[in-house]
């Protein structure tokens, strides 16, 4: 490990360190030795959403859709099958989700924590497609994907995507379909791995009940040290502001409609993304939060149950305000949620309403700090993201309700609403 | 775990522990699985969590929450054997970290008191202001169990196999019961709850406990209990073989295979059951995982699990619906070399570790160490983690299989697309 960095909190009285190492690769060790577990996230910033592989010339190459999961699969197997049983004998768990921008290949243990991460390690760093082990998954992912096909909150959401973006990757459905799937062969899987696998691209993070001294010692031993530090260069991403449509309707088994309700924003920097994230989230709290006059209106109106929800979808190039929940009357409940951000607009947002909801993201905030597995989860996002971990508090604390004002001013806006719908089958 | 018993039939159990960042108070009323009570305990869970005489809307209590820096209440009901554990519990941040020197988990506790014993009675009826929204939320979550294909072939085939007995009896009660319920209805059902349930608070956190206690002590002392003892375990009446076959409009179909054992509640051939489960399909390293889902390709998913309660092991799966007979034959070949003794001490340690694992996280979050003592607690076992680990380290190669033998199958359940009609 070359660089060391300590990161702290004040608050918290914890700490964290980022190594650099020769590699490229950033390792981000959270020790929390009261606990008994140890948990670990190798990721890389590639995810389904990564749709071009940029070659050494420059020239582009379109992936198929859903390689980047395709990938997570079968680098979770080596020469002799499934990685898990270097995981399983000493009693660990492991596990690795694709997410539209980034892959984490995980484990969680609660003994041999340097058996485990060598086992990581190696795994991630060394790649092993053939024609045979492809044929294999193609049934395997076929069958995920219809567990989708038949998942009505996941259908809901990602007709939204489709309804706001024209050509945004996030609109690719991440495990892909069976016909683009078919296309992958093993010089694209590792055509993909050199690219997106380079550890300029990746992050370790190891979180929980571990000695830092002899992590370092280990993966000073068993990191890759034979590849160039290179990042991924990722071609811009060129999507207009407009919505594609205004709604849309899927039928499925259901037992109510389901509903998202979507305005697209316009996207911000990789630096801004937490901040904004924090912003939309406290608007969402005052205009819509459980505590809002608005909640308790559309509540005891029958209109929204406690389904209901919100949340701020962000990422490179996209940022939408979602609002969610079961109900058959979307447009009715959009209508309010547009009255009440007018409403807001023209009187100011109050100040104790304010106070209230950032007192509660912050106490949000400092809860996640009670468990191993959701600080190393929020670790590797923020590093993702250029943030340290303790950044949310801070942000927090010097967040101004006219920032918010300002974006209240032109965000949500009803040309750029989307309404999504998935309606029960009706059996006449 | 410290236990003090604060009032009749009132149980307060204390694990305070410095890791964590918050504090978390819950209360579990213990209530018999009954069909004529099963749906008014569910709505009453709702209609509670609203609001109290001091907070009279959810607005003016959502208000005081995130004043109280985003503490989170969460209510529901659930099926532990023959029992309905009805919970409320109230989750926040630790003193310590307070802006403003306030007494955070003091006031937590008096919030959670006053939701559940100092509600809002009007006209002799529960909350009336709530009930009609919290019926239909209920109707809503009860219509809704379709929408999660897997768990709800799960209860389909579990609903089945217990039909006409407690275990079989639907958590939430059915659609039209909750319907004619009335605030009236649901007020004198309330005071039965509070007066006759056994209830276990817990308190799990960082935090110091006593404040809590005392609130709790003193809001029961003002209630005259008549506590009844309630038991969840039953052995399960033994029926025939069956199959049951249902359609719904999925492209996947799911298959929940359920087998029963006499081996439940304090058995002492537990732990070598879990081990066999563990075995069969508790992980990747399992024979269904290996075999139905690596080397046949026929599955995503496919797992087994134990529900020590009832004596239940299912399995479960989702497959291509002309897969299906296919994929059962795959499992029960497993099932046949679990009690044929077909497997390797290899097999017997991935399973072992995976469960000592278990053991040793069972302190990790609060959630996860109030289940496993709350657990204990119903099963008549009482045992720490470290015991129950040890116990588990000891089961050898013929407890496994002994344990795998007393398995039969009870059931075969198929959820299938609709098709062309």
């Amino acid at each position: 490990m070359n660089e060391k960095q300590t990161i702290s909190s004040a608050l918290l009285k914890e700490s964290y360190s980022v190594y650099t190492h020769s590699s490229g690769l950033r390792v981000l060790l959270y020790p929390m030795t009261q606990f008994s577990s140890t948990y670990a996230l190798f990721g890389t910033y590639y995810g389904s959403s990564d749709e071009w592989l940029v070659k050494a010339d420059g020239t582009r190459v379109r992936i198929p859709d859903g390689t980047a999961h395709f990938l997570e699969h079968k680098l979770f197997e080596d020469e002799d099958g499934d990685v898990s049983r270097h995981f399983a004998k000493i009693g660990a768990v492991s596990n690795a989700y694709t997410s539209f921008e980034s892959t984490a290949y995980l484990f969680s243990t609660s003994s041999e924590v340097e058996t485990a991460v060598e086992a990581l390690v190696k795994f991630v760093q060394t790649p092993y497609f053939t024609k045979e082990t492809i044929q294999k998954e193609l049934g395997i992912i076929g069958q995920e994907i219809r567990m989708y096909e038949d998942d009505p909150n996941w259908r809901v959401f990602f007709n939204l995507i489709g309804n706001l973006y024209h050509h945004h990757p996030i609109k690719i459905d991440i495990a892909g379909t069976d016909d683009s799937i078919a296309a992958i062969t093993p010089q694209m899987l590792y055509d993909c791995y050199e690219t997106y696998y380079n550890p300029a691209n990746m992050a370790l993070v190891i979180v929980g009940n571990f000695d830092e001294e002899k992590i370092c010692e280990l993966l000073d031993r068993v990191l890759r040290t034979d590849l160039q530090a290179k990042p991924a260069e990722k071609p811009p991403i060129d999507e207009p502001d407009s919505i594609v449509r205004a709604y849309s309707e899927q039928t499925l088994s259901v037992s109510a409609p389901l509903f998202h309700i979507g305005f697209k924003e316009h996207p911000v920097s990789s630096e801004e993304e937490l901040p904004t994230q924090l912003a939309y989230t406290i608007l969402h709290e005052l205009l819509v939060g459980k505590s809002s006059t608005l909640y308790q209106q559309m509540y005891e109106e029958k209109l929204i149950n406690t389904a209901f929800d919100k949340y701020v979808f962000i990422g490179r190039g996209f940022l939408s305000s979602i609002f969610s929940g079961e109900s058959a009357y979307a447009d009715e409940i959009a209508d309010r949620i547009l009255a009440e951000v007018q409403r807001m607009r023209e009187n100011g947002i109050e100040e104790d309403a304010f106070e209230r909801a950032r007192r509660a993201l912050y106490g949000q905030a400092v809860m996640m700090f009670s468990e191993v597995d959701q600080v190393a989860g929020a670790l590797l996002s923020a590093h993702f993201s250029n943030r340290s971990l303790y950044d949310t508090l801070s942000i927090l604390s010097s967040m101004k309700k006219e920032t918010l004002e300002q974006i209240l001013d032109s965000a949500f806006s009803k040309e750029r609403m989307s309404i999504s719908m998935v309606v029960p089958v009706s059996h006449e | 775990m410290h236990t003090e018993e604060i009032g009749s039939g009132v149980w307060f159990h204390t694990l305070r522990d410095s890791r964590f960042k918050t504090n978390r108070i819950s209360v579990h009323f213990l209530s018999p699985l009954l069909m004529d009570t099963a749906a008014g305990n569910a709505l009453i869970s709702k209609v509670l969590r609203r609001s109290s005489e001091q907070y009279p809307d959810y607005q003016s209590l959502a208000k005081a929450l995130e004043h109280l820096y985003g503490a989170y209440i969460e209510s529901g009901v659930q099926k532990r054997g023959d029992c309905q554990v009805v919970t409320t519990a109230i989750t926040g941040i630790d003193d310590r970290f307070s802006l403003d020197n306030a007494s955070i988990s003091a006031q937590m506790a008096e919030v959670l008191s006053g939701i559940l014993l100092h509600p809002v009675i009007e006209h002799g009826a529960l909350n009336p202001r709530y009930v009609e929204t919290e019926k239909k939320s209920l109707i809503e979550s009860i219509e809704a169990l379709v929408n999660e294909k897997r768990a709800y072939a799960v209860a389909r085939a579990l609903r089945a196999l217990c039909d006409g007995q407690a275990h079989g009896i639907p958590v939430y009660g059915e659609k039209e019961q909750v319907e004619a319920l009335t605030g009236e209805e649901l007020l004198a059902q309330y005071v039965q709850l509070i007066k006759h349930c056994p209830v276990h608070i817990f308190f799990v956190g960082c935090g110091d406990d006593k404040p809590a206690k005392q609130i709790f002590a003193d809001a029961f002392s003002g209630i005259d209990r008549e506590p009844f003892a309630v038991s969840c375990l039953s052995p399960l009446a033994e029926k025939p073989f069956f199959t049951v076959s249902e359609t719904l409009d999925v492209a996947q179909a799911k298959m929940v295979m359920l087998m029963h054992s006499p081996i439940s509640g304090n058995d002492v051939n537990l732990s070598a059951m879990r081990v066999a489960v563990s075995i069969l399909g508790g992980t990747p390293m399992s024979k269904l995982f290996l075999n139905v889902r690596e080397k046949e390709s026929l599955c995503y998913y496919c797992a087994a699990r134990y529900d020590s309660y009832k004596g239940i092991m299912a399995i479960d799966c989702g497959v291509e619906e002309e897969q299906c007979e296919q994929a059962k034959e795959a499992i029960l070949k497993q099932v046949e070399a679990l009690k044929a003794g077909d497997f390797t001490e290899e097999e017997i340690e991935y399973a072992k570790q995976s469960l000592a694992n278990g053991y040793r996280c069972v302190y990790e979050s609060d959630v996860s160490a109030e289940n496993f003592f709350f657990g204990q607690l119903l099963l008549g076992t009482n045992n720490t983690p470290q015991e129950q680990f040890e116990q588990m380290m000891k089961v050898q190669k013929e407890d496994v299989v002994k344990a795998a033998q007393t398995l039969s199958l009870s059931l075969v359940y198929v959820l299938k697309g609709e098709g062309e009609a």
